[in-house]
């Protein structure tokens, strides 16, 4: 009897305490978190996520880009009324359409933002060991550094330029660091640049020595490795430290970064061989070699080519205007390379992401030649002719022969260089927007509204002032 | 014959149901009869010898004022030895009183049995009192003089009980009355009994069967048929589906049904037949799909425990949906509803905490057990039961308009006006093709034309026999249901093999069922495709071809040169639309009686279930009609999708029970653990391109549909659960339930994997009380009380998690990459419901009997989605938030009016009424929004599209806090102002207006009636029965949709109700109900059309004539013979006069059924 017992108490018990086993289910479909970060492929996955995420539509695959940004930006200067960015062109950011692309920006930003802190956590408890070679540093160091870039773009539109008065200390959004329902408070912007700063820094540390694209490291650039420009390398940590410092004006440190991804070594100028060519197809209109940052958006052709369609595209600017931006330098490559004109000659489109196309479906996100102008910007007080050759060696790769000259130029007439540089150069990347608000321009070209906060400071969604802290 | 063979051929059957103390007695009589047989041999040499080891066995007493009875009941406990004796022999010994002695028994019994005229001999374990004088008295030949039994039973009677079939009863209990002593039947239901005389009188008695008493004089005792006792609630035995309880002794509150009672009421399904005999379990109403035989109810069991609308899409589907668990394992509403009525040996719905909560997570909805049919022991057994369903189409609620009274309609409404004078001239043109069809006298019926009455057919062989040993079955069953469209039809094959098998202690059963179902929809499509078609449309062409669509110019809603499509064309094509299933059961289990009062069974069962759907639409479907020559898309009209999956259960249980009695005490416990795992998985697919109706299989598809590929869906869910249960009562009067169940759940979060959820109860029999037990017209009174909690699952609770998923439809240079699916929340629970319950039970004049039920019902933590500020990367996440709270309060009581045993006449009656209430206590901010995005939605819905205006014109449904779920939401009305045909509506702050706002909602009524139930009654005179039930619902609202869909807001272009010819505003000054008929505008959510409900339908009548009583039975082979006439929703009194059954028709069923036994 007393052995029956036993038997039925022993099988009890060893049914409990292998229950919690047994218990963990792991549906096909879905994979849950601890199970995928199991290994390394989890957390390579993970971070190829975020990279979907970024380069989706609503992100860099179109509105932080070439749609949404440049609108505002008026590189599309007359939308036609029936453009679904005809209001958003008009600044109003009470139209339906407008707000719902507002509102998909910050959702989607903090979406990709919650993937990389999930990411984040688990790459801080994982047992390095387990990756291979420097997957793990580059894997971790991608990833802060993406964070950091994520949010500077958030706070680059949902908050006030630090340059205007008070800047600094206004509200800024909130800098989210860990996968909670729990949201993180909205911080004021110059703390929320030193989150920033701070993620940077952690990110430039870890990718110094493992990433391949530092001439030198000795790392082969292959398999996961391969083709760093579609990764946010070391050199795109440190342009966006560069970015990052000049929007707080902070010239030196600005100018410091700027010059590491410059001198590098790891970036060419395109030789204009491959950008001159009377077949389209060949053309490297999008100057792959000077990518320090792009995104891979295997739809983008599809995407953007109503967009600039010869026929009735939206995404137009009358050949007028178009010369104006150039200067009347017709010679110039991005004008006779990497534009197009419709029948009647009227109007002009940039043709730098359509098809047909030799260089890849992506779009381009940091480009060498920025950190020339943030240089140039950098040094246009303490040295002017230093920044005029900055400006200077762009300006040649692009068949514009004319060098400007310090002598010739005031400190004001430099900054204006870089501006129209910038017009001219990054059609259709998204950063003239951010310029006139980095400078607190009251004027933005071929527009007529008085620039201010109510323009540069995109409303936060509804959900975000109800249920944010 | 020894011992231990008889326990192991009876024993068993007797620990389950029958009380201890009979079982104890039992064994001593059986002892009883092997000794007085050995005795009767050795009592010729044997004299009165007191046997030595009596004196060697010592023995501790103490007696204040008791019987002897009641001192030898005190010696056996301390001794190996039994006692034998008659009771009237020693009552001669009073009281006795006997300080703490310790002595040998011998001594013991000497000092006892001192001043009285009985002796004692020990006679091996047994210890025999008898009077002395008898002890030496000759064998005697006066039959009718006093003996001592044990040596005089010398009459040797030997009978057979039967019960009313006339099968042969085995295991019936037969007792001499006034003795000790007795014997059972056979397998085949004969006795043998030794009696002393012919004034002898013999008890019979059978579990579940009133007991008789015969004369043995009479010579009655030679055939014995026990009728079972449908009145005495006391022997019923409650099955919880994991162990069978007295319902004496048990404190929860459930509802039992027998098979036969289900049949009583309905011949169609079990879950027919359970929302008639209780209301608390109800089916909701679906005025849509009506009595479509493969539309799979909506049940809820005591009121909503969770918010639809919120855990449909997020949370998986029906989640009010109670537990059922069939044979002791979960299973499917599918199953049950396609469950052979016949093969139903009793359904035990578990209502409150204490029955229900050994499922823990899972029965938060309530518990429905269903057990079918075992095997009898006996000869083999043949039983065949046929039954004709016929159903026939309710048309009832439908009053259209005939050609002539369309076409004054139409003109009314200004359908052939217009300001356009060449579009004035097209329309007048329409009108005069139209009016010459009416003049040619068509008025098509278009309502009967995909209508058919159905013949529906079931038949169900069941073969049974076995011994004790080995007890089996196999039954098969085919049953077709065939609805009242035109192709619509159900069709079932059901195999199930069962096999029982005992050796000693240990019994073996399996049981294996394998289930072939096909399910067919109409080719005839939507039922309301049919209603809103003109009168004056004629089917078919002069040629006598099918006329495939209808010109539609019309002045309203500009929708000239539309076409209406006749949906008879497509019920001419070739169109599959339909699923089936093939479903095996296989089920073991085995119980060990390790002790007498310690008992371990476990049980194993796999269920394995493929299903298919499939659904063609050819290329001449009116559906593609304008899809252009030219259109890329011509190639690809026609489609076929087909969807396969599987899905396996595995269950095992383990189950240990121990009762013990000391003295007054009795305790019942057991612990039982059990592990599940459910998977399933699908894959679906569709192609395009079937140009001809005759290519009807899906490879001869063009392709697949553009952007489509195969969609499919997998999960598996693993839970187990440990559950202990504590049953303590005093004397039977005082008695407590606790219960506890932990469980594991693979859905619940990691943090919170295992819950525990309990429950405790208390009962009082007060019919046990000496006050109570003088009062004779009261037999049975007993007050419980019960609380506890359990929970309800939500169907993907992952959300607890963070998950990841591929993208998989977009690379990234190359690499594949995942993403987070939602916001983790570690502190995520299971729903919880509290359930409070009282109840009374009453049982008088062995005739009336009455249960009351109330009940408070609180589901806490409701699985909602939480809204959350963007940044933290999602919208929103799930979260338990959300108070429900459902109370109210269960009738149901019965009265055997007159019963009469000799000519087997009886009329019993019977009442239920079930009320309940539900209010929101409180709502996540999620379902805030829901309710100012249907607001929303109702103030700027759009007014083209038919689903547009659906939506303006239906409540919607809306949840704030201390309202119900069922709340209906409208703006008040003050009626149709008489000088414009326009509705005034009254605003929040009083004033009148014509503007319709959504700010000014107030709570119009609730669609939950206030009270449901069923009264009826069951009539049985010699072999005819008759029983009649009726349902009814008062006290609710309803909001008459199609008064506005039809009438109010009729479509002139289509058919309409005929009030809204005749009853709409025309005229200035008129008085009307309803809104000027040329006003086209919708009717948004108003409280005109907010009417109260009272209904009451005449649910069920069968009628039965039991042929066993009939001469020629007698002779005949056949055992049994019974004939019996179901019908079913025979009619219905409503306040409400509404269309009813708008997809599919309801239908009436009348069922013929015969039934014979072999």
């Amino acid at each position: 009897m007393k052995f029956n017992y036993f038997i039925i108490a022993a099988l009890l018990l060893t049914g409990l305490s292998s229950c919690n086993k047994w218990l963990d289910v792991n549906p096909k479909t879905e994979i849950e978190s601890a199970v995928a970060f199991q290994d390394e492929q989890g957390f390579k996955d993970a971070l190829t996520g975020l990279y979907v995420k970024m380069a989706s539509a609503p992100l860099y695959g179109r509105e932080l880009t070439y749609g949404y940004l440049e609108v505002l930006a008026k590189q599309y200067p007359v939308l036609p009324n029936s453009s679904t960015y005809y209001q958003a062109s008009l600044y109003n950011y009470l139209d339906t359409a407008s707000r719902s692309r507002m509102d998909n920006i910050w959702n989607r930003g903090y979406n990709m933002i919650a993937n990389d802190n999930n990411l984040i956590e688990n790459l801080n408890t994982a047992n390095a060991n387990m990756f291979a070679a420097n997957n793990y540093n580059v894997i971790k160091g991608e990833a802060y550094g993406l964070r950091a870039f994520m949010h500077f773009d958030l706070l680059r539109l949902y908050a006030r330029s630090p340059i205007s008065a008070g800047g600094t200390t206004s509200p800024g959004i909130p800098y989210s660091e860990f996968l909670d329902k729990r949201i993180s408070p909205t911080l004021p912007v110059g703390e929320v640049i030193n989150k920033i700063l701070a993620d940077l820094d952690v990110a430039a540390s870890l990718l110094k020595t493992a990433d391949p694209i530092v001439p030198g490291s000795g790392i082969a650039a292959t398999g996961f490795l391969r083709d760093r420009q579609y990764k946010f390398n070391y050199y795109a940590v440190k342009a966006l430290q560069s970015r990052v410092y000049l929007y707080i004006n902070d010239k030196a440190k600005a100018l410091e970064c700027a010059r590491e991804v410059i001198q590098s070594g790891a970036f060419t100028f395109t030789p204009n061989t491959q950008i001159v060519n009377n077949t389209e197809e060949f053309r490297n209109k999008l100057l792959t070699q000077e990518l320090v940052f792009s995104l891979n958006v295997p739809t983008l052709q599809a995407d953007a080519d109503p967009y600039y369609s010869i026929i009735n595209g939206e995404f137009s600017i009358l050949t007028s205007d178009f010369n104006q931006i150039y200067e009347s330098n017709l010679s110039d490559l991005r004008y006779v390379y990497i534009s197009r004109q419709n029948a009647d000659n009227s109007r002009r489109y940039s043709s730098k992401l359509v098809g047909p196309t030799g260089s890849g479906a992506r779009v381009p996100v940091i480009r060498w030649s920025e950190l020339y102008y943030i240089a140039a910007e950098c040094l246009k007080d303490t040295d002017p002719g230093a920044a005029v050759n900055y400006l200077n060696l762009v300006r040649r790769q692009r068949n514009v022969l004319n060098d400007l000259s310090s002598a010739d130029l005031t400190t004001e007439q430099i900054q204006n260089e870089i501006f129209k540089e910038y017009r001219k150069e990054f059609v259709a990347e998204g950063q003239l927007f951010y310029y006139y608000k980095r400078m607190n321009s009251t004027t933005i070209e071929f527009s007529n509204v008085t620039a201010n906060d109510n323009i540069y400071v995109l409303p936060k969604p509804d959900n975000q002032i109800e249920y944010g802290n | 014959m020894n011992f231990s063979a008889i326990a192991a051929k009876y024993g068993d059957g007797y620990v389950r149901c029958i009380h201890k103390k009979i079982l104890i007695d039992f064994m001593r009589i059986t002892s009883f009869i092997i000794l007085t047989l050995t005795i009767s041999a050795q009592m010729l040499t044997a004299s009165n010898v007191k046997g030595q080891r009596m004196g060697e066995v010592r023995v501790k007493l103490k007696l204040n004022r008791e019987s002897l009875s009641d001192a030898l009941e005190k010696i056996e406990k301390q001794t190996p030895f039994h006692f034998l004796y008659r009771n009237e022999e020693i009552r001669e010994i009073g009281k006795l009183n006997l300080v703490e002695t310790t002595t040998t028994l011998d001594k013991l019994l000497e000092a006892l049995l001192s001043n009285s005229s009985l002796d004692f001999r020990q006679v091996n374990r047994h210890i025999v009192i008898t009077k002395k004088s008898e002890t030496s008295s000759t064998i005697a030949n006066d039959k009718n003089s006093y003996n001592n039994p044990i040596i005089r039973a010398d009459i040797d009677i030997r009978g057979r009980v039967i019960d009313q079939t006339k099968h042969g009863m085995p295991g019936v209990s037969v007792w001499l009355v006034g003795s000790r002593s007795g014997t059972t039947t056979d397998k085949d239901g004969n006795f043998n009994i030794k009696v002393p005389d012919s004034s002898a009188v013999l008890e019979f008695s059978y579990l579940g069967y009133l007991s008789r008493k015969v004369g043995v004089a009479s010579g009655n005792y030679k055939s014995v048929t026990l009728m079972p006792d449908d009145n005495n609630l006391n022997e019923v035995v409650i099955n919880t589906g994991r162990f069978e309880r007295k319902a004496g002794t048990f404190t929860g509150a459930v509802a039992a049904f027998t098979g036969a009672e289900l049949k009583q009421v309905t011949n169609q399904n079990v879950i027919q037949g359970l929302a008639i005999l209780d209301p608390s379990f109800q089916i909701l109403d679906n005025i849509n799909l009506g009595s479509d035989p493969n539309n799979l109810p909506n049940i809820q069991l005591r009121g909503q425990t969770g918010i639809p609308e919120n855990l449909e899409n997020e949370f998986g589907n029906q989640p009010n949906q109670p537990l059922f668990i069939l044979d002791g394992f979960e299973t499917t509403l599918e199953k049950i509803y396609d469950l052979n009525i016949n093969f139903v040996k009793s359904i035990t719905l578990l209502k409150d905490a204490a029955a229900k909560s050994m499922y823990g997570s899972k029965a938060g909805n309530g518990v429905v057990v269903i057990e079918t049919i075992e095997p009898q022991a006996g000869k083999l057994r043949l039983s065949y039961q046929a039954s004709l369903n016929v159903t026939a189409p309710d048309l009832s609620s439908y009053e259209l308009t005939n050609s002539r009274q369309k076409l004054q309609a139409e003109l009314l409404a200004g359908k052939y006006s217009s300001a356009d004078p060449l579009t004035q001239a097209s329309l007048l043109r329409d009108y005069s093709i139209n009016q010459k069809a009416m003049m040619d006298g068509v008025d098509t019926y278009w309502l009967s034309q995909p209508l058919q009455n159905g013949y529906g057919q079931r038949h169900t062989l069941m073969m049974d026999g076995g011994d004790q040993a080995m007890r089996y079955s196999a039954n098969v069953a085919y049953n077709k249901t065939t609805g009242v469209m035109k192709g619509s039809d159900r069709t079932s094959v059901n195999g199930q093999f069962n096999l029982i098998y005992r050796v000693n202690n240990i019994s073996f059963r399996n049981n294996l069922s394998i289930d072939r179902n096909i399910a067919k929809n109409s080719p005839y499509g939507s039922f309301s495709d049919y209603s809103r078609m003109n009168p004056y449309w004629r089917i078919y062409d002069d040629n006598g071809n099918l006329i495939p669509s209808y010109s539609m110019s019309s002045g309203l809603f500009n929708i000239s040169g539309q076409l209406a499509y006749n949906p008879l064309y497509n019920a001419s094509l070739n169109i599959k639309d339909g699923s089936n299933y093939t479903n095996v059961i296989e089920n073991f289990s085995t119980e060990w009686n390790i002790v007498k009062n310690l008992r371990l069974s476990g049980r194993l069962g796999v269920s394995l279930q493929n299903n298919e759907s499939e659904l063609f639409y050819p290329a001449s479907h009116t559906r593609y009609l304008n899809v252009a020559v030219t259109s890329p898309e011509y190639n690809n009209r026609g489609m076929y999708t087909v969807s396969n999956g599987k899905t396996a259960n595995y269950n095992g249980d383990i189950l240990l029970a121990y009762s013990v009695q000391a003295g007054r005490h009795l305790v019942y416990a057991n612990a039982v653990y059990a592990m599940n795992q459910i998977s399933g998985r699908s894959v679906g697919q569709t192609m395009v391109g079937f140009p001809n109706d005759k290519m009807d299989d899906i490879t001869f598809g063009n392709g697949y549909a553009a952007g489509s590929k195969a969609s499919g869906a997998e999960n598996t869910s693993r839970t187990v659960s440990t559950s202990g249960a504590v049953n303590y009562s005093f004397d039977n009067r005082f008695l407590a339930d606790f219960a506890y169940s932990l469980n594991g759940g693979s859905q619940f979060g990691r943090t919170n994997r295992w819950g525990g959820f309990w429950s405790t109860s208390v009962g009082w029999n007060l019919q046990n009380e000496q006050f109570i037990k003088n009062i004779e017209a009261i037999d049975r009174l007993r007050i419980t009380a019960s609380t506890g909690v359990t929970g309800t699952q939500g169907g993907n609770a992952y959300k607890s998690l963070a998950r990841y998923r591929y993208i998989t439809n977009v690379n990234y240079n190359g690499d594949l990459g995942m993403e987070l699916m939602g916001l983790p929340n570690s502190d995520l629970m299971w729903q919880s419901v509290r359930d409070n319950n009282i109840g009374f039970d009453l049982g008088f004049l062995k005739a009336a009997n009455l249960r009351v039920d109330y009940y408070i019902k609180d589901t806490k933590n409701l699985l909602s989605d939480q809204i959350v500020a963007p940044s933290a990367g999602f919208n929103s996440y799930a979260e338990n938030i959300g108070e429900v709270r459902n109370k109210g309060f269960q009738v149901a009581a019965s009265v055997r009016v007159f019963n009469n045993p000799k000519n087997r006449s009886n009329l019993n009656l019977f009442v239920n009424v079930a009320h309940n209430t539900n209010k929101i206590s409180k709502v996540s901010n999620s379902l805030e929004q829901l309710n100012s995005a249907k607001d929303n939605a109702q103030q700027n819905g759009s007014l083209g599209t038919a689903e547009g205006r659906a939506t303006l014109q239906n409540p919607s449904t809306r949840y704030e806090p201390n309202q119900s779920t069922t709340a209906i939401w409208v703006v008040p009305s003050l009626g149709i102002d008489p000088a414009n045909g326009m509705e005034i509506y009254r605003k929040k702050d009083g004033s009148q207006t014509y503007v319709w706002s959504a700010a000014d909602y107030v709570v119009g009524g609730d669609s939950n009636a206030k009270y449901t139930g069923s009264f009826g009654s069951n009539f049985q005179y010699k072999g005819f029965n008759a029983n009649f039930a009726f349902s009814f619902r008062l006290g609710g609202q309803m909001y008459n949709s199609s008064l506005v869909t039809k009438v109010e807001d009729a479509d002139f272009n289509y058919n309409v109700d005929i009030r809204a010819l005749e009853e709409r505003w025309k005229t200035p000054g008129q008085q009307s109900l309803y809104k000027d008929i040329a006003l086209i505008m919708p009717t948004r959510p108003t409280s005109r059309f907010v009417q109260d409900l009272d209904e009451l339908i005449f649910s069920s009548v069968s009628l039965s004539y039991n042929f066993n009583e009939l001469n020629f039975m007698k002779q005949s082979r056949i055992k049994g013979l019974q004939f019996g006439v179901n019908l079913n929703d025979l009619a219905r009194i409503s306040t409400v006069r509404t269309e009813r059954g708008l997809d599919y028709p309801y239908a009436r069923t009348m069922s013929f059924s015969l039934s014979a036994n072999f």
